[in-house]
């Protein structure tokens, strides 16, 4: 059993969640709170609540996630700002199956700020890209027949000079 | 990657520009209905308003040859107002000899989208971030086939977003002069049906628009700076303008409603002295004017900067900064970042960026042409990744 504690304050609460695959993390009120979808589960059970299971997200992506909930659990002052800049642009720049993962499990946990993160390194990383790279990128089978793609192309052909 | 659901395939395009997402819509069916749909292109537009980095600066320049006019127009990024693509004319308007003589009016910019006429008589939409163009039916009235009777009617133009529509609407009113309380004809075109209608506008001045000035559109809102006289008697056959009362005022076109609505200019700069001298423009966001002003006892002038807050009412005009006294600079063409930071033409029609704060120019070094005869124009537009997909579902 995995265990994330927190090295700041000791008064501050203690939540306990868990990954599909059954691991169990302690994690700061404050930072668990980043995702909506925690906070809303934790005001609805109240202090009654042992442990909060996230069936989505499993142990390696929740960790992940975790690591950026804390480090933005507090207000960033002017001073930090740029410090926190490059400290995202490296948390972002993962390998492509880590990437949707952490994409997938902020989605569903519902953090903003790291779905625009994630969303626009993925934008960054497609940008350049041809049609059939896309496709190998997502996975995605091409329905047009050639027809319909040729004249697809030939609309926007500036497009592809 | 697995399956990516379709709420972040969308939060992802929303983050590329068009070229790609042009590219793109022949990766499947269901992203191409994606960016294709209606909802998606609003989105995008929207997303990138708030990016400066996405803003682009368009410059019309028309240069003056031996015996030619050739028109330049370049784009250049907002960011480090480098020129973005070397060669940018619209498509339609090769350099050879039948064209050496047009001379191509930018009418307005609006998210993007630059609508142009030239003097053949031909409309173009065009998108110069993606190049592509679309050219305008002719209208009922046909007065716009062939070159235009200069100098005989009057055509004015206007360009502008309906938001309640979603549609992008051109205008064009040809009147040598409106009387005071008659309904004038208004040419309105809609990007989505792809037509021009006649609607009938109630004017409740005398007016006669200005053509050195160029107009401008925001909130909504075409405008143009117009000659509005009053004391004319109406009734009689031959007007009676000896008496009449001339001021400069803003005559705009409310793109969603359809009515005229006119706006006197504040007191001190509404004079017909002031022809030549206001000049129209958008500051983040708002219309405004600016007066330029010469200084007493020598060659320097200074700009006021005023801005309307509503339209209709005189009383919403404010002053807002003036700028200068500078030598040598004749225009203000624009504002780039902010009240700081302005497009300007020298004496010696060249084109600079001034720094007002630290009194710093750089040259803009368009093409090499060293002397630029006439300027036109300087559009700042937003949301340079504009998806047209409207051009091609109506075409």
């Amino acid at each position: 059993m995995a265990s994330s504690t927190s090295g700041s304050s000791s008064s501050s609460k203690v939540v306990k969640i868990r990954s599909s695959d059954n691991e169990n993390f302690e994690v700061e009120e404050a930072a668990a709170a980043r995702s909506e979808t925690i906070k809303k589960l934790l005001e609805d059970v109240g202090d009654d609540a042992d442990v909060i299971p996230l069936p989505n997200v499993d142990a390696k992506t929740l960790v992940k996630v975790m690591e950026w909930c804390k480090k933005h659990m507090d207000d960033v002052d002017e001073l930090n700002k740029e410090e926190m800049k490059t400290w995202d642009a490296e948390f972002v720049d993962m390998d492509q199956s880590c990437l949707y993962n952490v994409l997938l499990a902020a989605n569903f946990l519902n953090i903003k700020e790291l779905l625009d993160q994630l969303t626009q390194k993925v934008a960054d990383m497609i940008k350049g890209k041809s049609p059939e790279e896309i496709r190998a990128t997502f996975n995605i089978k091409n329905d047009f027949t050639p027809e319909e793609e040729a004249e697809i192309r030939k609309q926007n052909a500036w497009a592809f000079e | 990657m697995k399956h990516v659901p379709e709420e972040l395939v969308i939060e992802i395009l929303l983050r590329l520009p068009a070229t790609s997402l042009l590219q793109f819509k022949c990766v499947c069916k269901s992203w191409c209905s994606i960016i294709k749909s209606s909802s998606f292109i609003a989105k995008h537009l929207h997303f990138n308003n708030k990016d400066t980095n996405l803003h682009n600066v368009l410059v019309n320049i028309i240069y003056e040859g031996t015996k030619d006019y050739y028109p330049l127009t370049r784009l250049l990024s907002f960011g480090t107002i480098g020129i973005v693509k070397p060669q940018l004319l619209p498509p339609t308007y090769p350099q050879d000899a039948d064209y050496n003589l047009a001379n191509i009016n930018i009418v307005g910019s609006c998210n993007g989208l630059i609508f142009l006429y030239d003097s053949v008589g031909k409309l173009v939409l065009w998108n110069p971030t993606t190049g592509e163009k679309r050219t305008l039916p002719n209208c009922s009235h046909g007065t716009i086939t062939g070159r235009l009777p200069w100098g005989v009617l009057q055509l004015v133009f206007g360009f502008g977003f309906d938001a309640k529509t979603n549609d992008y609407k051109v205008v064009m009113i040809h009147s040598s002069y409106i009387l005071a309380n008659s309904l004038t004809e208004i040419d309105v075109y809609s990007l989505k049906a792809n037509s021009w209608r006649t609607i009938k506008c109630f004017v409740t001045k005398s007016l006669y628009f200005e053509s050195y000035c160029n107009g401008a559109f925001s909130n909504g809102m075409y405008s143009w700076l117009a000659l509005c006289i009053r004391g004319v008697n109406e009734t009689s056959n031959n007007m009676e303008i000896i008496n009449a009362e001339y001021r400069n005022e803003i005559i705009s076109f409310d793109m969603s409603n359809e009515v005229i609505v006119t706006t006197p200019l504040p007191p001190n700069i509404s004079s017909v002295k002031n022809k030549f001298k206001n000049s129209m423009m958008v500051f983040k966001e708002s219309l405004s004017v600016v007066n330029r002003i010469k200084v007493k006892n020598g060659f320097a002038k200074m700009f006021d900067i005023w801005v309307l807050g509503e339209y209709g009412v005189k009383e919403s005009w404010s002053k807002l900064f003036r700028i200068g006294p500078f030598q040598g600079i004749e225009r203000v063409l624009g504002f780039w970042y902010n009240e700081d930071m302005v497009f300007v033409e020298t004496s010696d029609k060249e084109l600079l960026v001034h720094d007002v704060a630290t009194n710093h120019k750089m040259s803009l070094q368009l093409c090499g042409f060293k002397r630029v005869q006439v300027k036109r124009c300087v559009f700042q537009f937003r949301g340079g990744g504009e998806v047209l997909d409207l051009f091609s579902d109506t075409i």
